[in-house]
């Protein structure tokens, strides 16, 4: 009994001194320890794979780097209503614009010089925030995986999805290639946001064959791949805006048997410039094989400057 | 003949990069390590060339129905030590194996390395009597057509990179990245020539002949590439000094085929396709860059990049056994150098108003030599230089009326001038160039947050280009302008094609989006575009005018906390409208279908469900009328044929996948993937009848291609 009784007193004396103590403690807490207050280890998502999760690294921001101080959100002011927002919110219902919002992202990844031409970019400028591609409480950021990331790209950039589904494409459908091989979505000076400084440089990453120069040269080629290809798919292999001899003819006056298309034409002409030969196989390319360019210089061969070896 | 400018050996370094790994791993045991190992198999129905189309890049193109699957997936955080190790492998057993290291010191230092593999299989099959195909010298083997040996291309990519990156101080960082990659394989190429012919007169002779060969295209070459960046972050400045280097290497000079003279009686014929034919020099670049961005105040920024690049070419034109160059011309002696300058400054002045202003400036200086390279019949000509200067400007202001209300105003403007017409050279084949274009447009762009759950937004563009006179053809040396295109003696004659690159053009575009959520569990998201470019030229021929548009729909839909469900559905048309002198009106129209709907989700704790079903439908229809000039021929022609029948690629795959947790460290999956494609591309044939080149070659893509795959996949965790 006795020794009840002062298991008793020594219990009340220590919630007494635990009691104020533990409240003086909890109204003490500042900075991200005051977020962790309530949203706790089983609240908060597991990013211990991440950048942001790897606290060892001291450039790490806490809750408040990116969310802001929030006091009216970590103790509700008497009287509201509802409990306020913190003062950045992320995600797609935030108000917040999104200038704002990557502001957060750029107080310390602006140094980054993969990112130094973001400003005034193609997605800086449609108001595309960091956090519209990038999940950051998730070990998983879709945008950043090789496996899941043009199915981010592809929430804005529909017309892309639908050229990958042709049957000529790069390979990104089977996940060998993804839209970062050739794009930096935070800001280049190539157009349409490439990684080099034009279209040409950037395909020359992987086609380097192609850059020559030659000593005989095709004006569009030298100018823009893009001039002739569809780089995200087409039905017209390889990548072709529009097949041969149509694409061709575009640019170039026609010499041809039958001036129109047509398949098994029952008599097709006598010269090798016959409706089959323009029109079925590599078309135009049966004989101006070397469209590229072509470096031979035989200043006696005259079929080299018409692209022929 | 070259060899790769850096001497990786790719089997090696892989070994190594996963004998380091082992090593990182016994070292680090005791940090917080996961290490998932991925082991099974799959098989794979049909033949190549029901794979032909599914298999083309995921290494399920070869002719071997059973893989063997391999991965690997181990991560270390070591907060202690600071040590992070990222090694990633997958398709470890196959043709397109990719691994890859990231170890680092977060805030000191990173070093990653990689090496992958990637096997492209051509979708067609080729029937050939050719010896030597794929070599540098293959023998024409004259065949009756089908009688010939099946032949499938492939190039192989063999890639490996090594990154460093030190942060020295806050301020101060240096990166290293270093790739190469190997190419090898042989991809659809061939020769061609028809005799008699004007610019061929010495060599067809007088005789008549044609022929054309299917001849692959040899590939053994390598590009490495270096790039280097040195940066400093002040306060308001930061700035990187970059290196960028790429060298191509090609081990193969010249294709040279044996044409044997049984394939024609004209020896003048058979003597130009015995010819060399030329394949890519070794070349190289190299670009110095300064780019960076300064704030000039609180809610201003710069952004800037000055850059230069040279590209050279100077392949020996002697030892690659091309021979016939200009009198003392030993290479090209290929130099080209591209300076750029990019300056863009954002400023928010006020809160509700953002601006924006961009400049551009990219100038190609072509320094290769002239010489006298050209000939045709006793006429001479050289080369020609490709100089060109491209200036953008971007003006953009946008603002934020209130919470609800976004909106935005640009301008853009681009002039590009591609220089003076090399005097000493000439154009064959082509009515008219043109030196200079500018193009102005503006947009207009109004977003509105309807409420918590719904947003939307409408853009206009509208763009005009013009340019300077058109430079026409002088069926000689250079070009003269056309200061008017009327004249019926100095001006373009009407069966003119003037290039749709080039051409007056006049292009307006409409996007609209929507996002949508009517409920927690439901997300629509709508999109609309159109767009038209019409061209004015001065002739009724070439490009006319061509057209887009796209809708569609994106949806999900959370079922409950365990299930979810998701897809889209959207149409686009493309159309086109080009004529030809004396021959066709071409209305093009493409329409493609897209359809998709997905799962996913878990029954129980242990068993995880997902799948994806895709439909795509798209139609090519080549629709021609006759130009008032066409002759009775062509008339006759398209009369008996029809023309060209529409082209039909036609899609369906569903992908199937399920997980179940054996225990807390160990999973097994099931994949299947089953696709249905047809495709009647008449290239290559059309009702039963192939394309038959002269030597009896065909190629073939199978029309109906069906393929089931299924795969068993077992995790494991170590412990």
């Amino acid at each position: 009994m006795q020794i009840k009784r002062s298991m008793a007193i020594v219990g009340l004396c220590l919630a007494g001194l635990l009691g104020p103590f533990g409240s003086v403690q909890a109204a003490d807490e500042v900075g991200a320890k005051l977020c962790q207050t309530c949203h706790d280890e089983d609240d908060r998502p597991d990013i211990s794979k991440t950048a942001h999760g790897f606290t060892a690294d001291a450039r790490v921001p806490d809750c408040i780097s990116c969310h802001g101080p929030s006091p009216t959100h970590a103790k509700k002011p008497p009287g509201a209503p509802t409990q306020p927002k913190p003062d950045r919110m992320f995600t797609k219902k935030s108000a917040l614009p999104a200038s704002e919002r990557s502001a957060a992202c750029l107080s310390c990844h602006v140094n980054d010089p993969k990112r130094a031409l973001w400003a005034g970019s193609q997605h800086d400028a449609a108001d595309v925030a960091c956090s519209a591609c990038h999940k950051i409480h998730d070990n998983q950021d879709k945008v950043r995986d090789r496996a899941t990331q043009a199915e981010v790209c592809y929430t804005c950039h529909k017309e892309q999805r639908a050229q990958m589904n042709r049957p000529s494409h790069h390979p990104v459908p089977e996940g060998k290639m993804v839209c970062s091989d050739c794009h930096n979505p935070h800001g280049s000076a190539g157009p349409k946001l490439l990684k080099r400084d034009s279209v040409n440089d950037t395909c020359y990453t992987c086609h380097a064959e192609k850059r020559g120069p030659f000593v005989h040269q095709h004006d569009p080629v030298t100018e823009d791949c893009t001039n002739c290809h569809t780089v995200h798919g087409s039905v017209v292999s390889p990548m072709l805006k529009m097949r041969a001899p149509l694409l061709c003819q575009q640019c170039h006056t026609p010499h041809a048997t039958g001036k129109v298309g047509a398949i098994g034409a029952p008599s097709v002409g006598t010269s090798g410039k016959n409706t089959t030969n323009l029109w079925q196989g590599r078309s135009c390319l049966n004989c101006h094989t070397q469209i590229h360019g072509s470096n031979n210089p035989s200043s006696t061969n005259s079929t080299l400057p018409l692209f022929m070896r | 003949m070259s060899t790769s400018v850096f001497s990786f050996h790719f089997q090696r370094s892989a070994v190594a990069i996963a004998a380091c790994a082992v090593c990182m791993a016994a070292f680090t045991q005791s940090a917080n390590a996961q290490t998932i190992i991925s082991v099974g198999a799959g098989a794979v129905s049909g033949s190549t060339a029901d794979r032909a189309l599914f298999g083309q890049y995921n290494g399920l193109g070869e002719d071997r129905n059973l893989v063997g699957i391999l991965g690997i997936d181990y991560s270390m955080r070591d907060q202690d030590a600071g040590q992070w190790l990222d090694i990633k492998g997958s398709n470890l057993l196959g043709h397109t194996r990719e691994l890859g290291l990231v170890w680092k010191n977060p805030g000191s230092w990173k070093l990653n390395a990689n090496y992958g593999e990637l096997t492209r299989y051509d979708p067609s099959t080729i029937n050939t009597g050719l010896l030597g195909a794929g070599s540098t010298t293959p023998q024409v083997v004259p065949v009756a057509a089908g009688a010939g040996s099946d032949l499938t291309l492939q190039t192989k990519r063999t890639s490996l990179g090594l990154g460093m990156t030190k942060i020295i101080s806050p301020a101060w960082q240096v990166a290293l990245d270093l790739k190469t990659e190997k190419k090898e394989g042989s991809r659809l190429f061939g020769i061609g020539m028809n005799c008699p012919s004007v610019i061929a007169v010495p060599q067809c002779g007088a005789n008549t002949g044609w022929a054309l060969l299917m001849l692959p295209e040899p590939i053994n070459a390598s590009t490495s590439q270096v790039e280097t960046r040195v940066s400093y972050a002040m306060d308001k400045l930061r700035f990187s000094l970059g290196y960028y280097g790429s060298f191509y290497r090609n081990n193969n000079d010249t294709l040279n085929p044996s044409v044997p003279g049984s394939l024609n009686a004209n020896a003048g014929l058979i003597n130009i396709l015995n010819q060399p034919v030329a394949l890519a020099p070794d070349n190289q670049a190299h670009q110095f860059d300064l780019s960076g961005s300064f704030d000039l105040a609180p809610s201003t920024r710069t952004t800037f990049k000055l850059a230069r690049a040279i590209a050279t070419q100077n392949l020996d034109f002697t030892s690659a056994g091309l021979t016939g160059a200009p009198a003392g011309v030993s290479n090209l002696g290929g130099n080209v150098a591209t300076n750029l300058a990019k300056l863009s400054l954002t400023s928010r002045p006020i809160k509700e108003l953002s601006l924006l202003a961009d400049w551009r400036y990219e100038n190609r200086q072509d320094d290769t030599p002239i010489a006298l390279y050209n000939s045709e019949g006793t006429a001479t000509y050289t080369n020609q230089s490709f100089p060109n200067r491209k200036t953008k400007g971007k003006l953009q202001a946008s603002w934020q009326f209130n919470s609800d209300y976004r909106g935005t105003l640009g301008a853009d403007y681009e002039t590009i001038d591609r220089g003076v017409f090399t005097a000493t050279s000439a154009i064959a084949g082509v009515s008219a160039l043109r030196q200079q274009t500018q193009e102005t447009g503006v947009r207009a762009e109004l977003r509105r947050r309807m409420s918590d759950n719904a947003s939307g937004a409408v853009t206009l563009s509208s763009s005009k280009r013009t340019g300077s006179n058109w430079l026409k053809d002088n069926n000689g040396l250079g070009l003269t302008e056309v200061t008017d295109v009327s004249n019926p003696v100095l001006g373009l004659p009407s069966t003119s094609i003037l290039p749709p690159t080039l051409a007056d053009r006049k292009r307006n575009k409409v996007k609209i989006f929507a996002d949508w959520q009517p409920s927690e569990e439901l997300t629509l998201q709508f999109s609309a575009e159109g767009g038209k470019d019409q061209y004015d030229v001065p002739t009724v021929y070439g490009v006319q005018d061509t057209r887009m548009n796209l809708l569609g729909v994106d949806w999900t839909y959370t079922l409950s906390d365990a299930w979810a469900i998701n897809g889209y559905l959207s149409r686009g048309q493309q159309t086109l409208n080009q004529a030809l002198p004396a021959g066709y009106l071409m209305a093009f129209n493409d329409t493609s279908l897209n359809a998709s709907i997905g799962f996913a989700g878990k029954t129980t704790s242990k068993i995880e469900l997902g799948g994806n079903l895709l439909y795509v439908n798209d139609r090519s229809v080549y629709a021609q009328g006759l130009d008032a000039s066409a002759d009775a021929y062509s008339a006759a022609l398209l009369a008996s044929t029809g023309g060209l029948p529409d082209i039909v690629f036609r899609q369906t795959a569903l992908k199937l996948y399920g997980k179940y947790a054996l225990d807390k460290t160990s999973s097994v999956r099931v994949d299947l993937i089953h696709q249905r494609t047809s495709m009647n591309d008449w290239a290559w044939g059309a009702n039963g009848v192939p394309f038959v080149y002269s030597d009896g070659t065909t190629v073939m893509q199978q029309p109906t291609q069906n393929v089931s795959f299924i795969g068993v996949t077992y995790s494991y965790q170590l412990p």
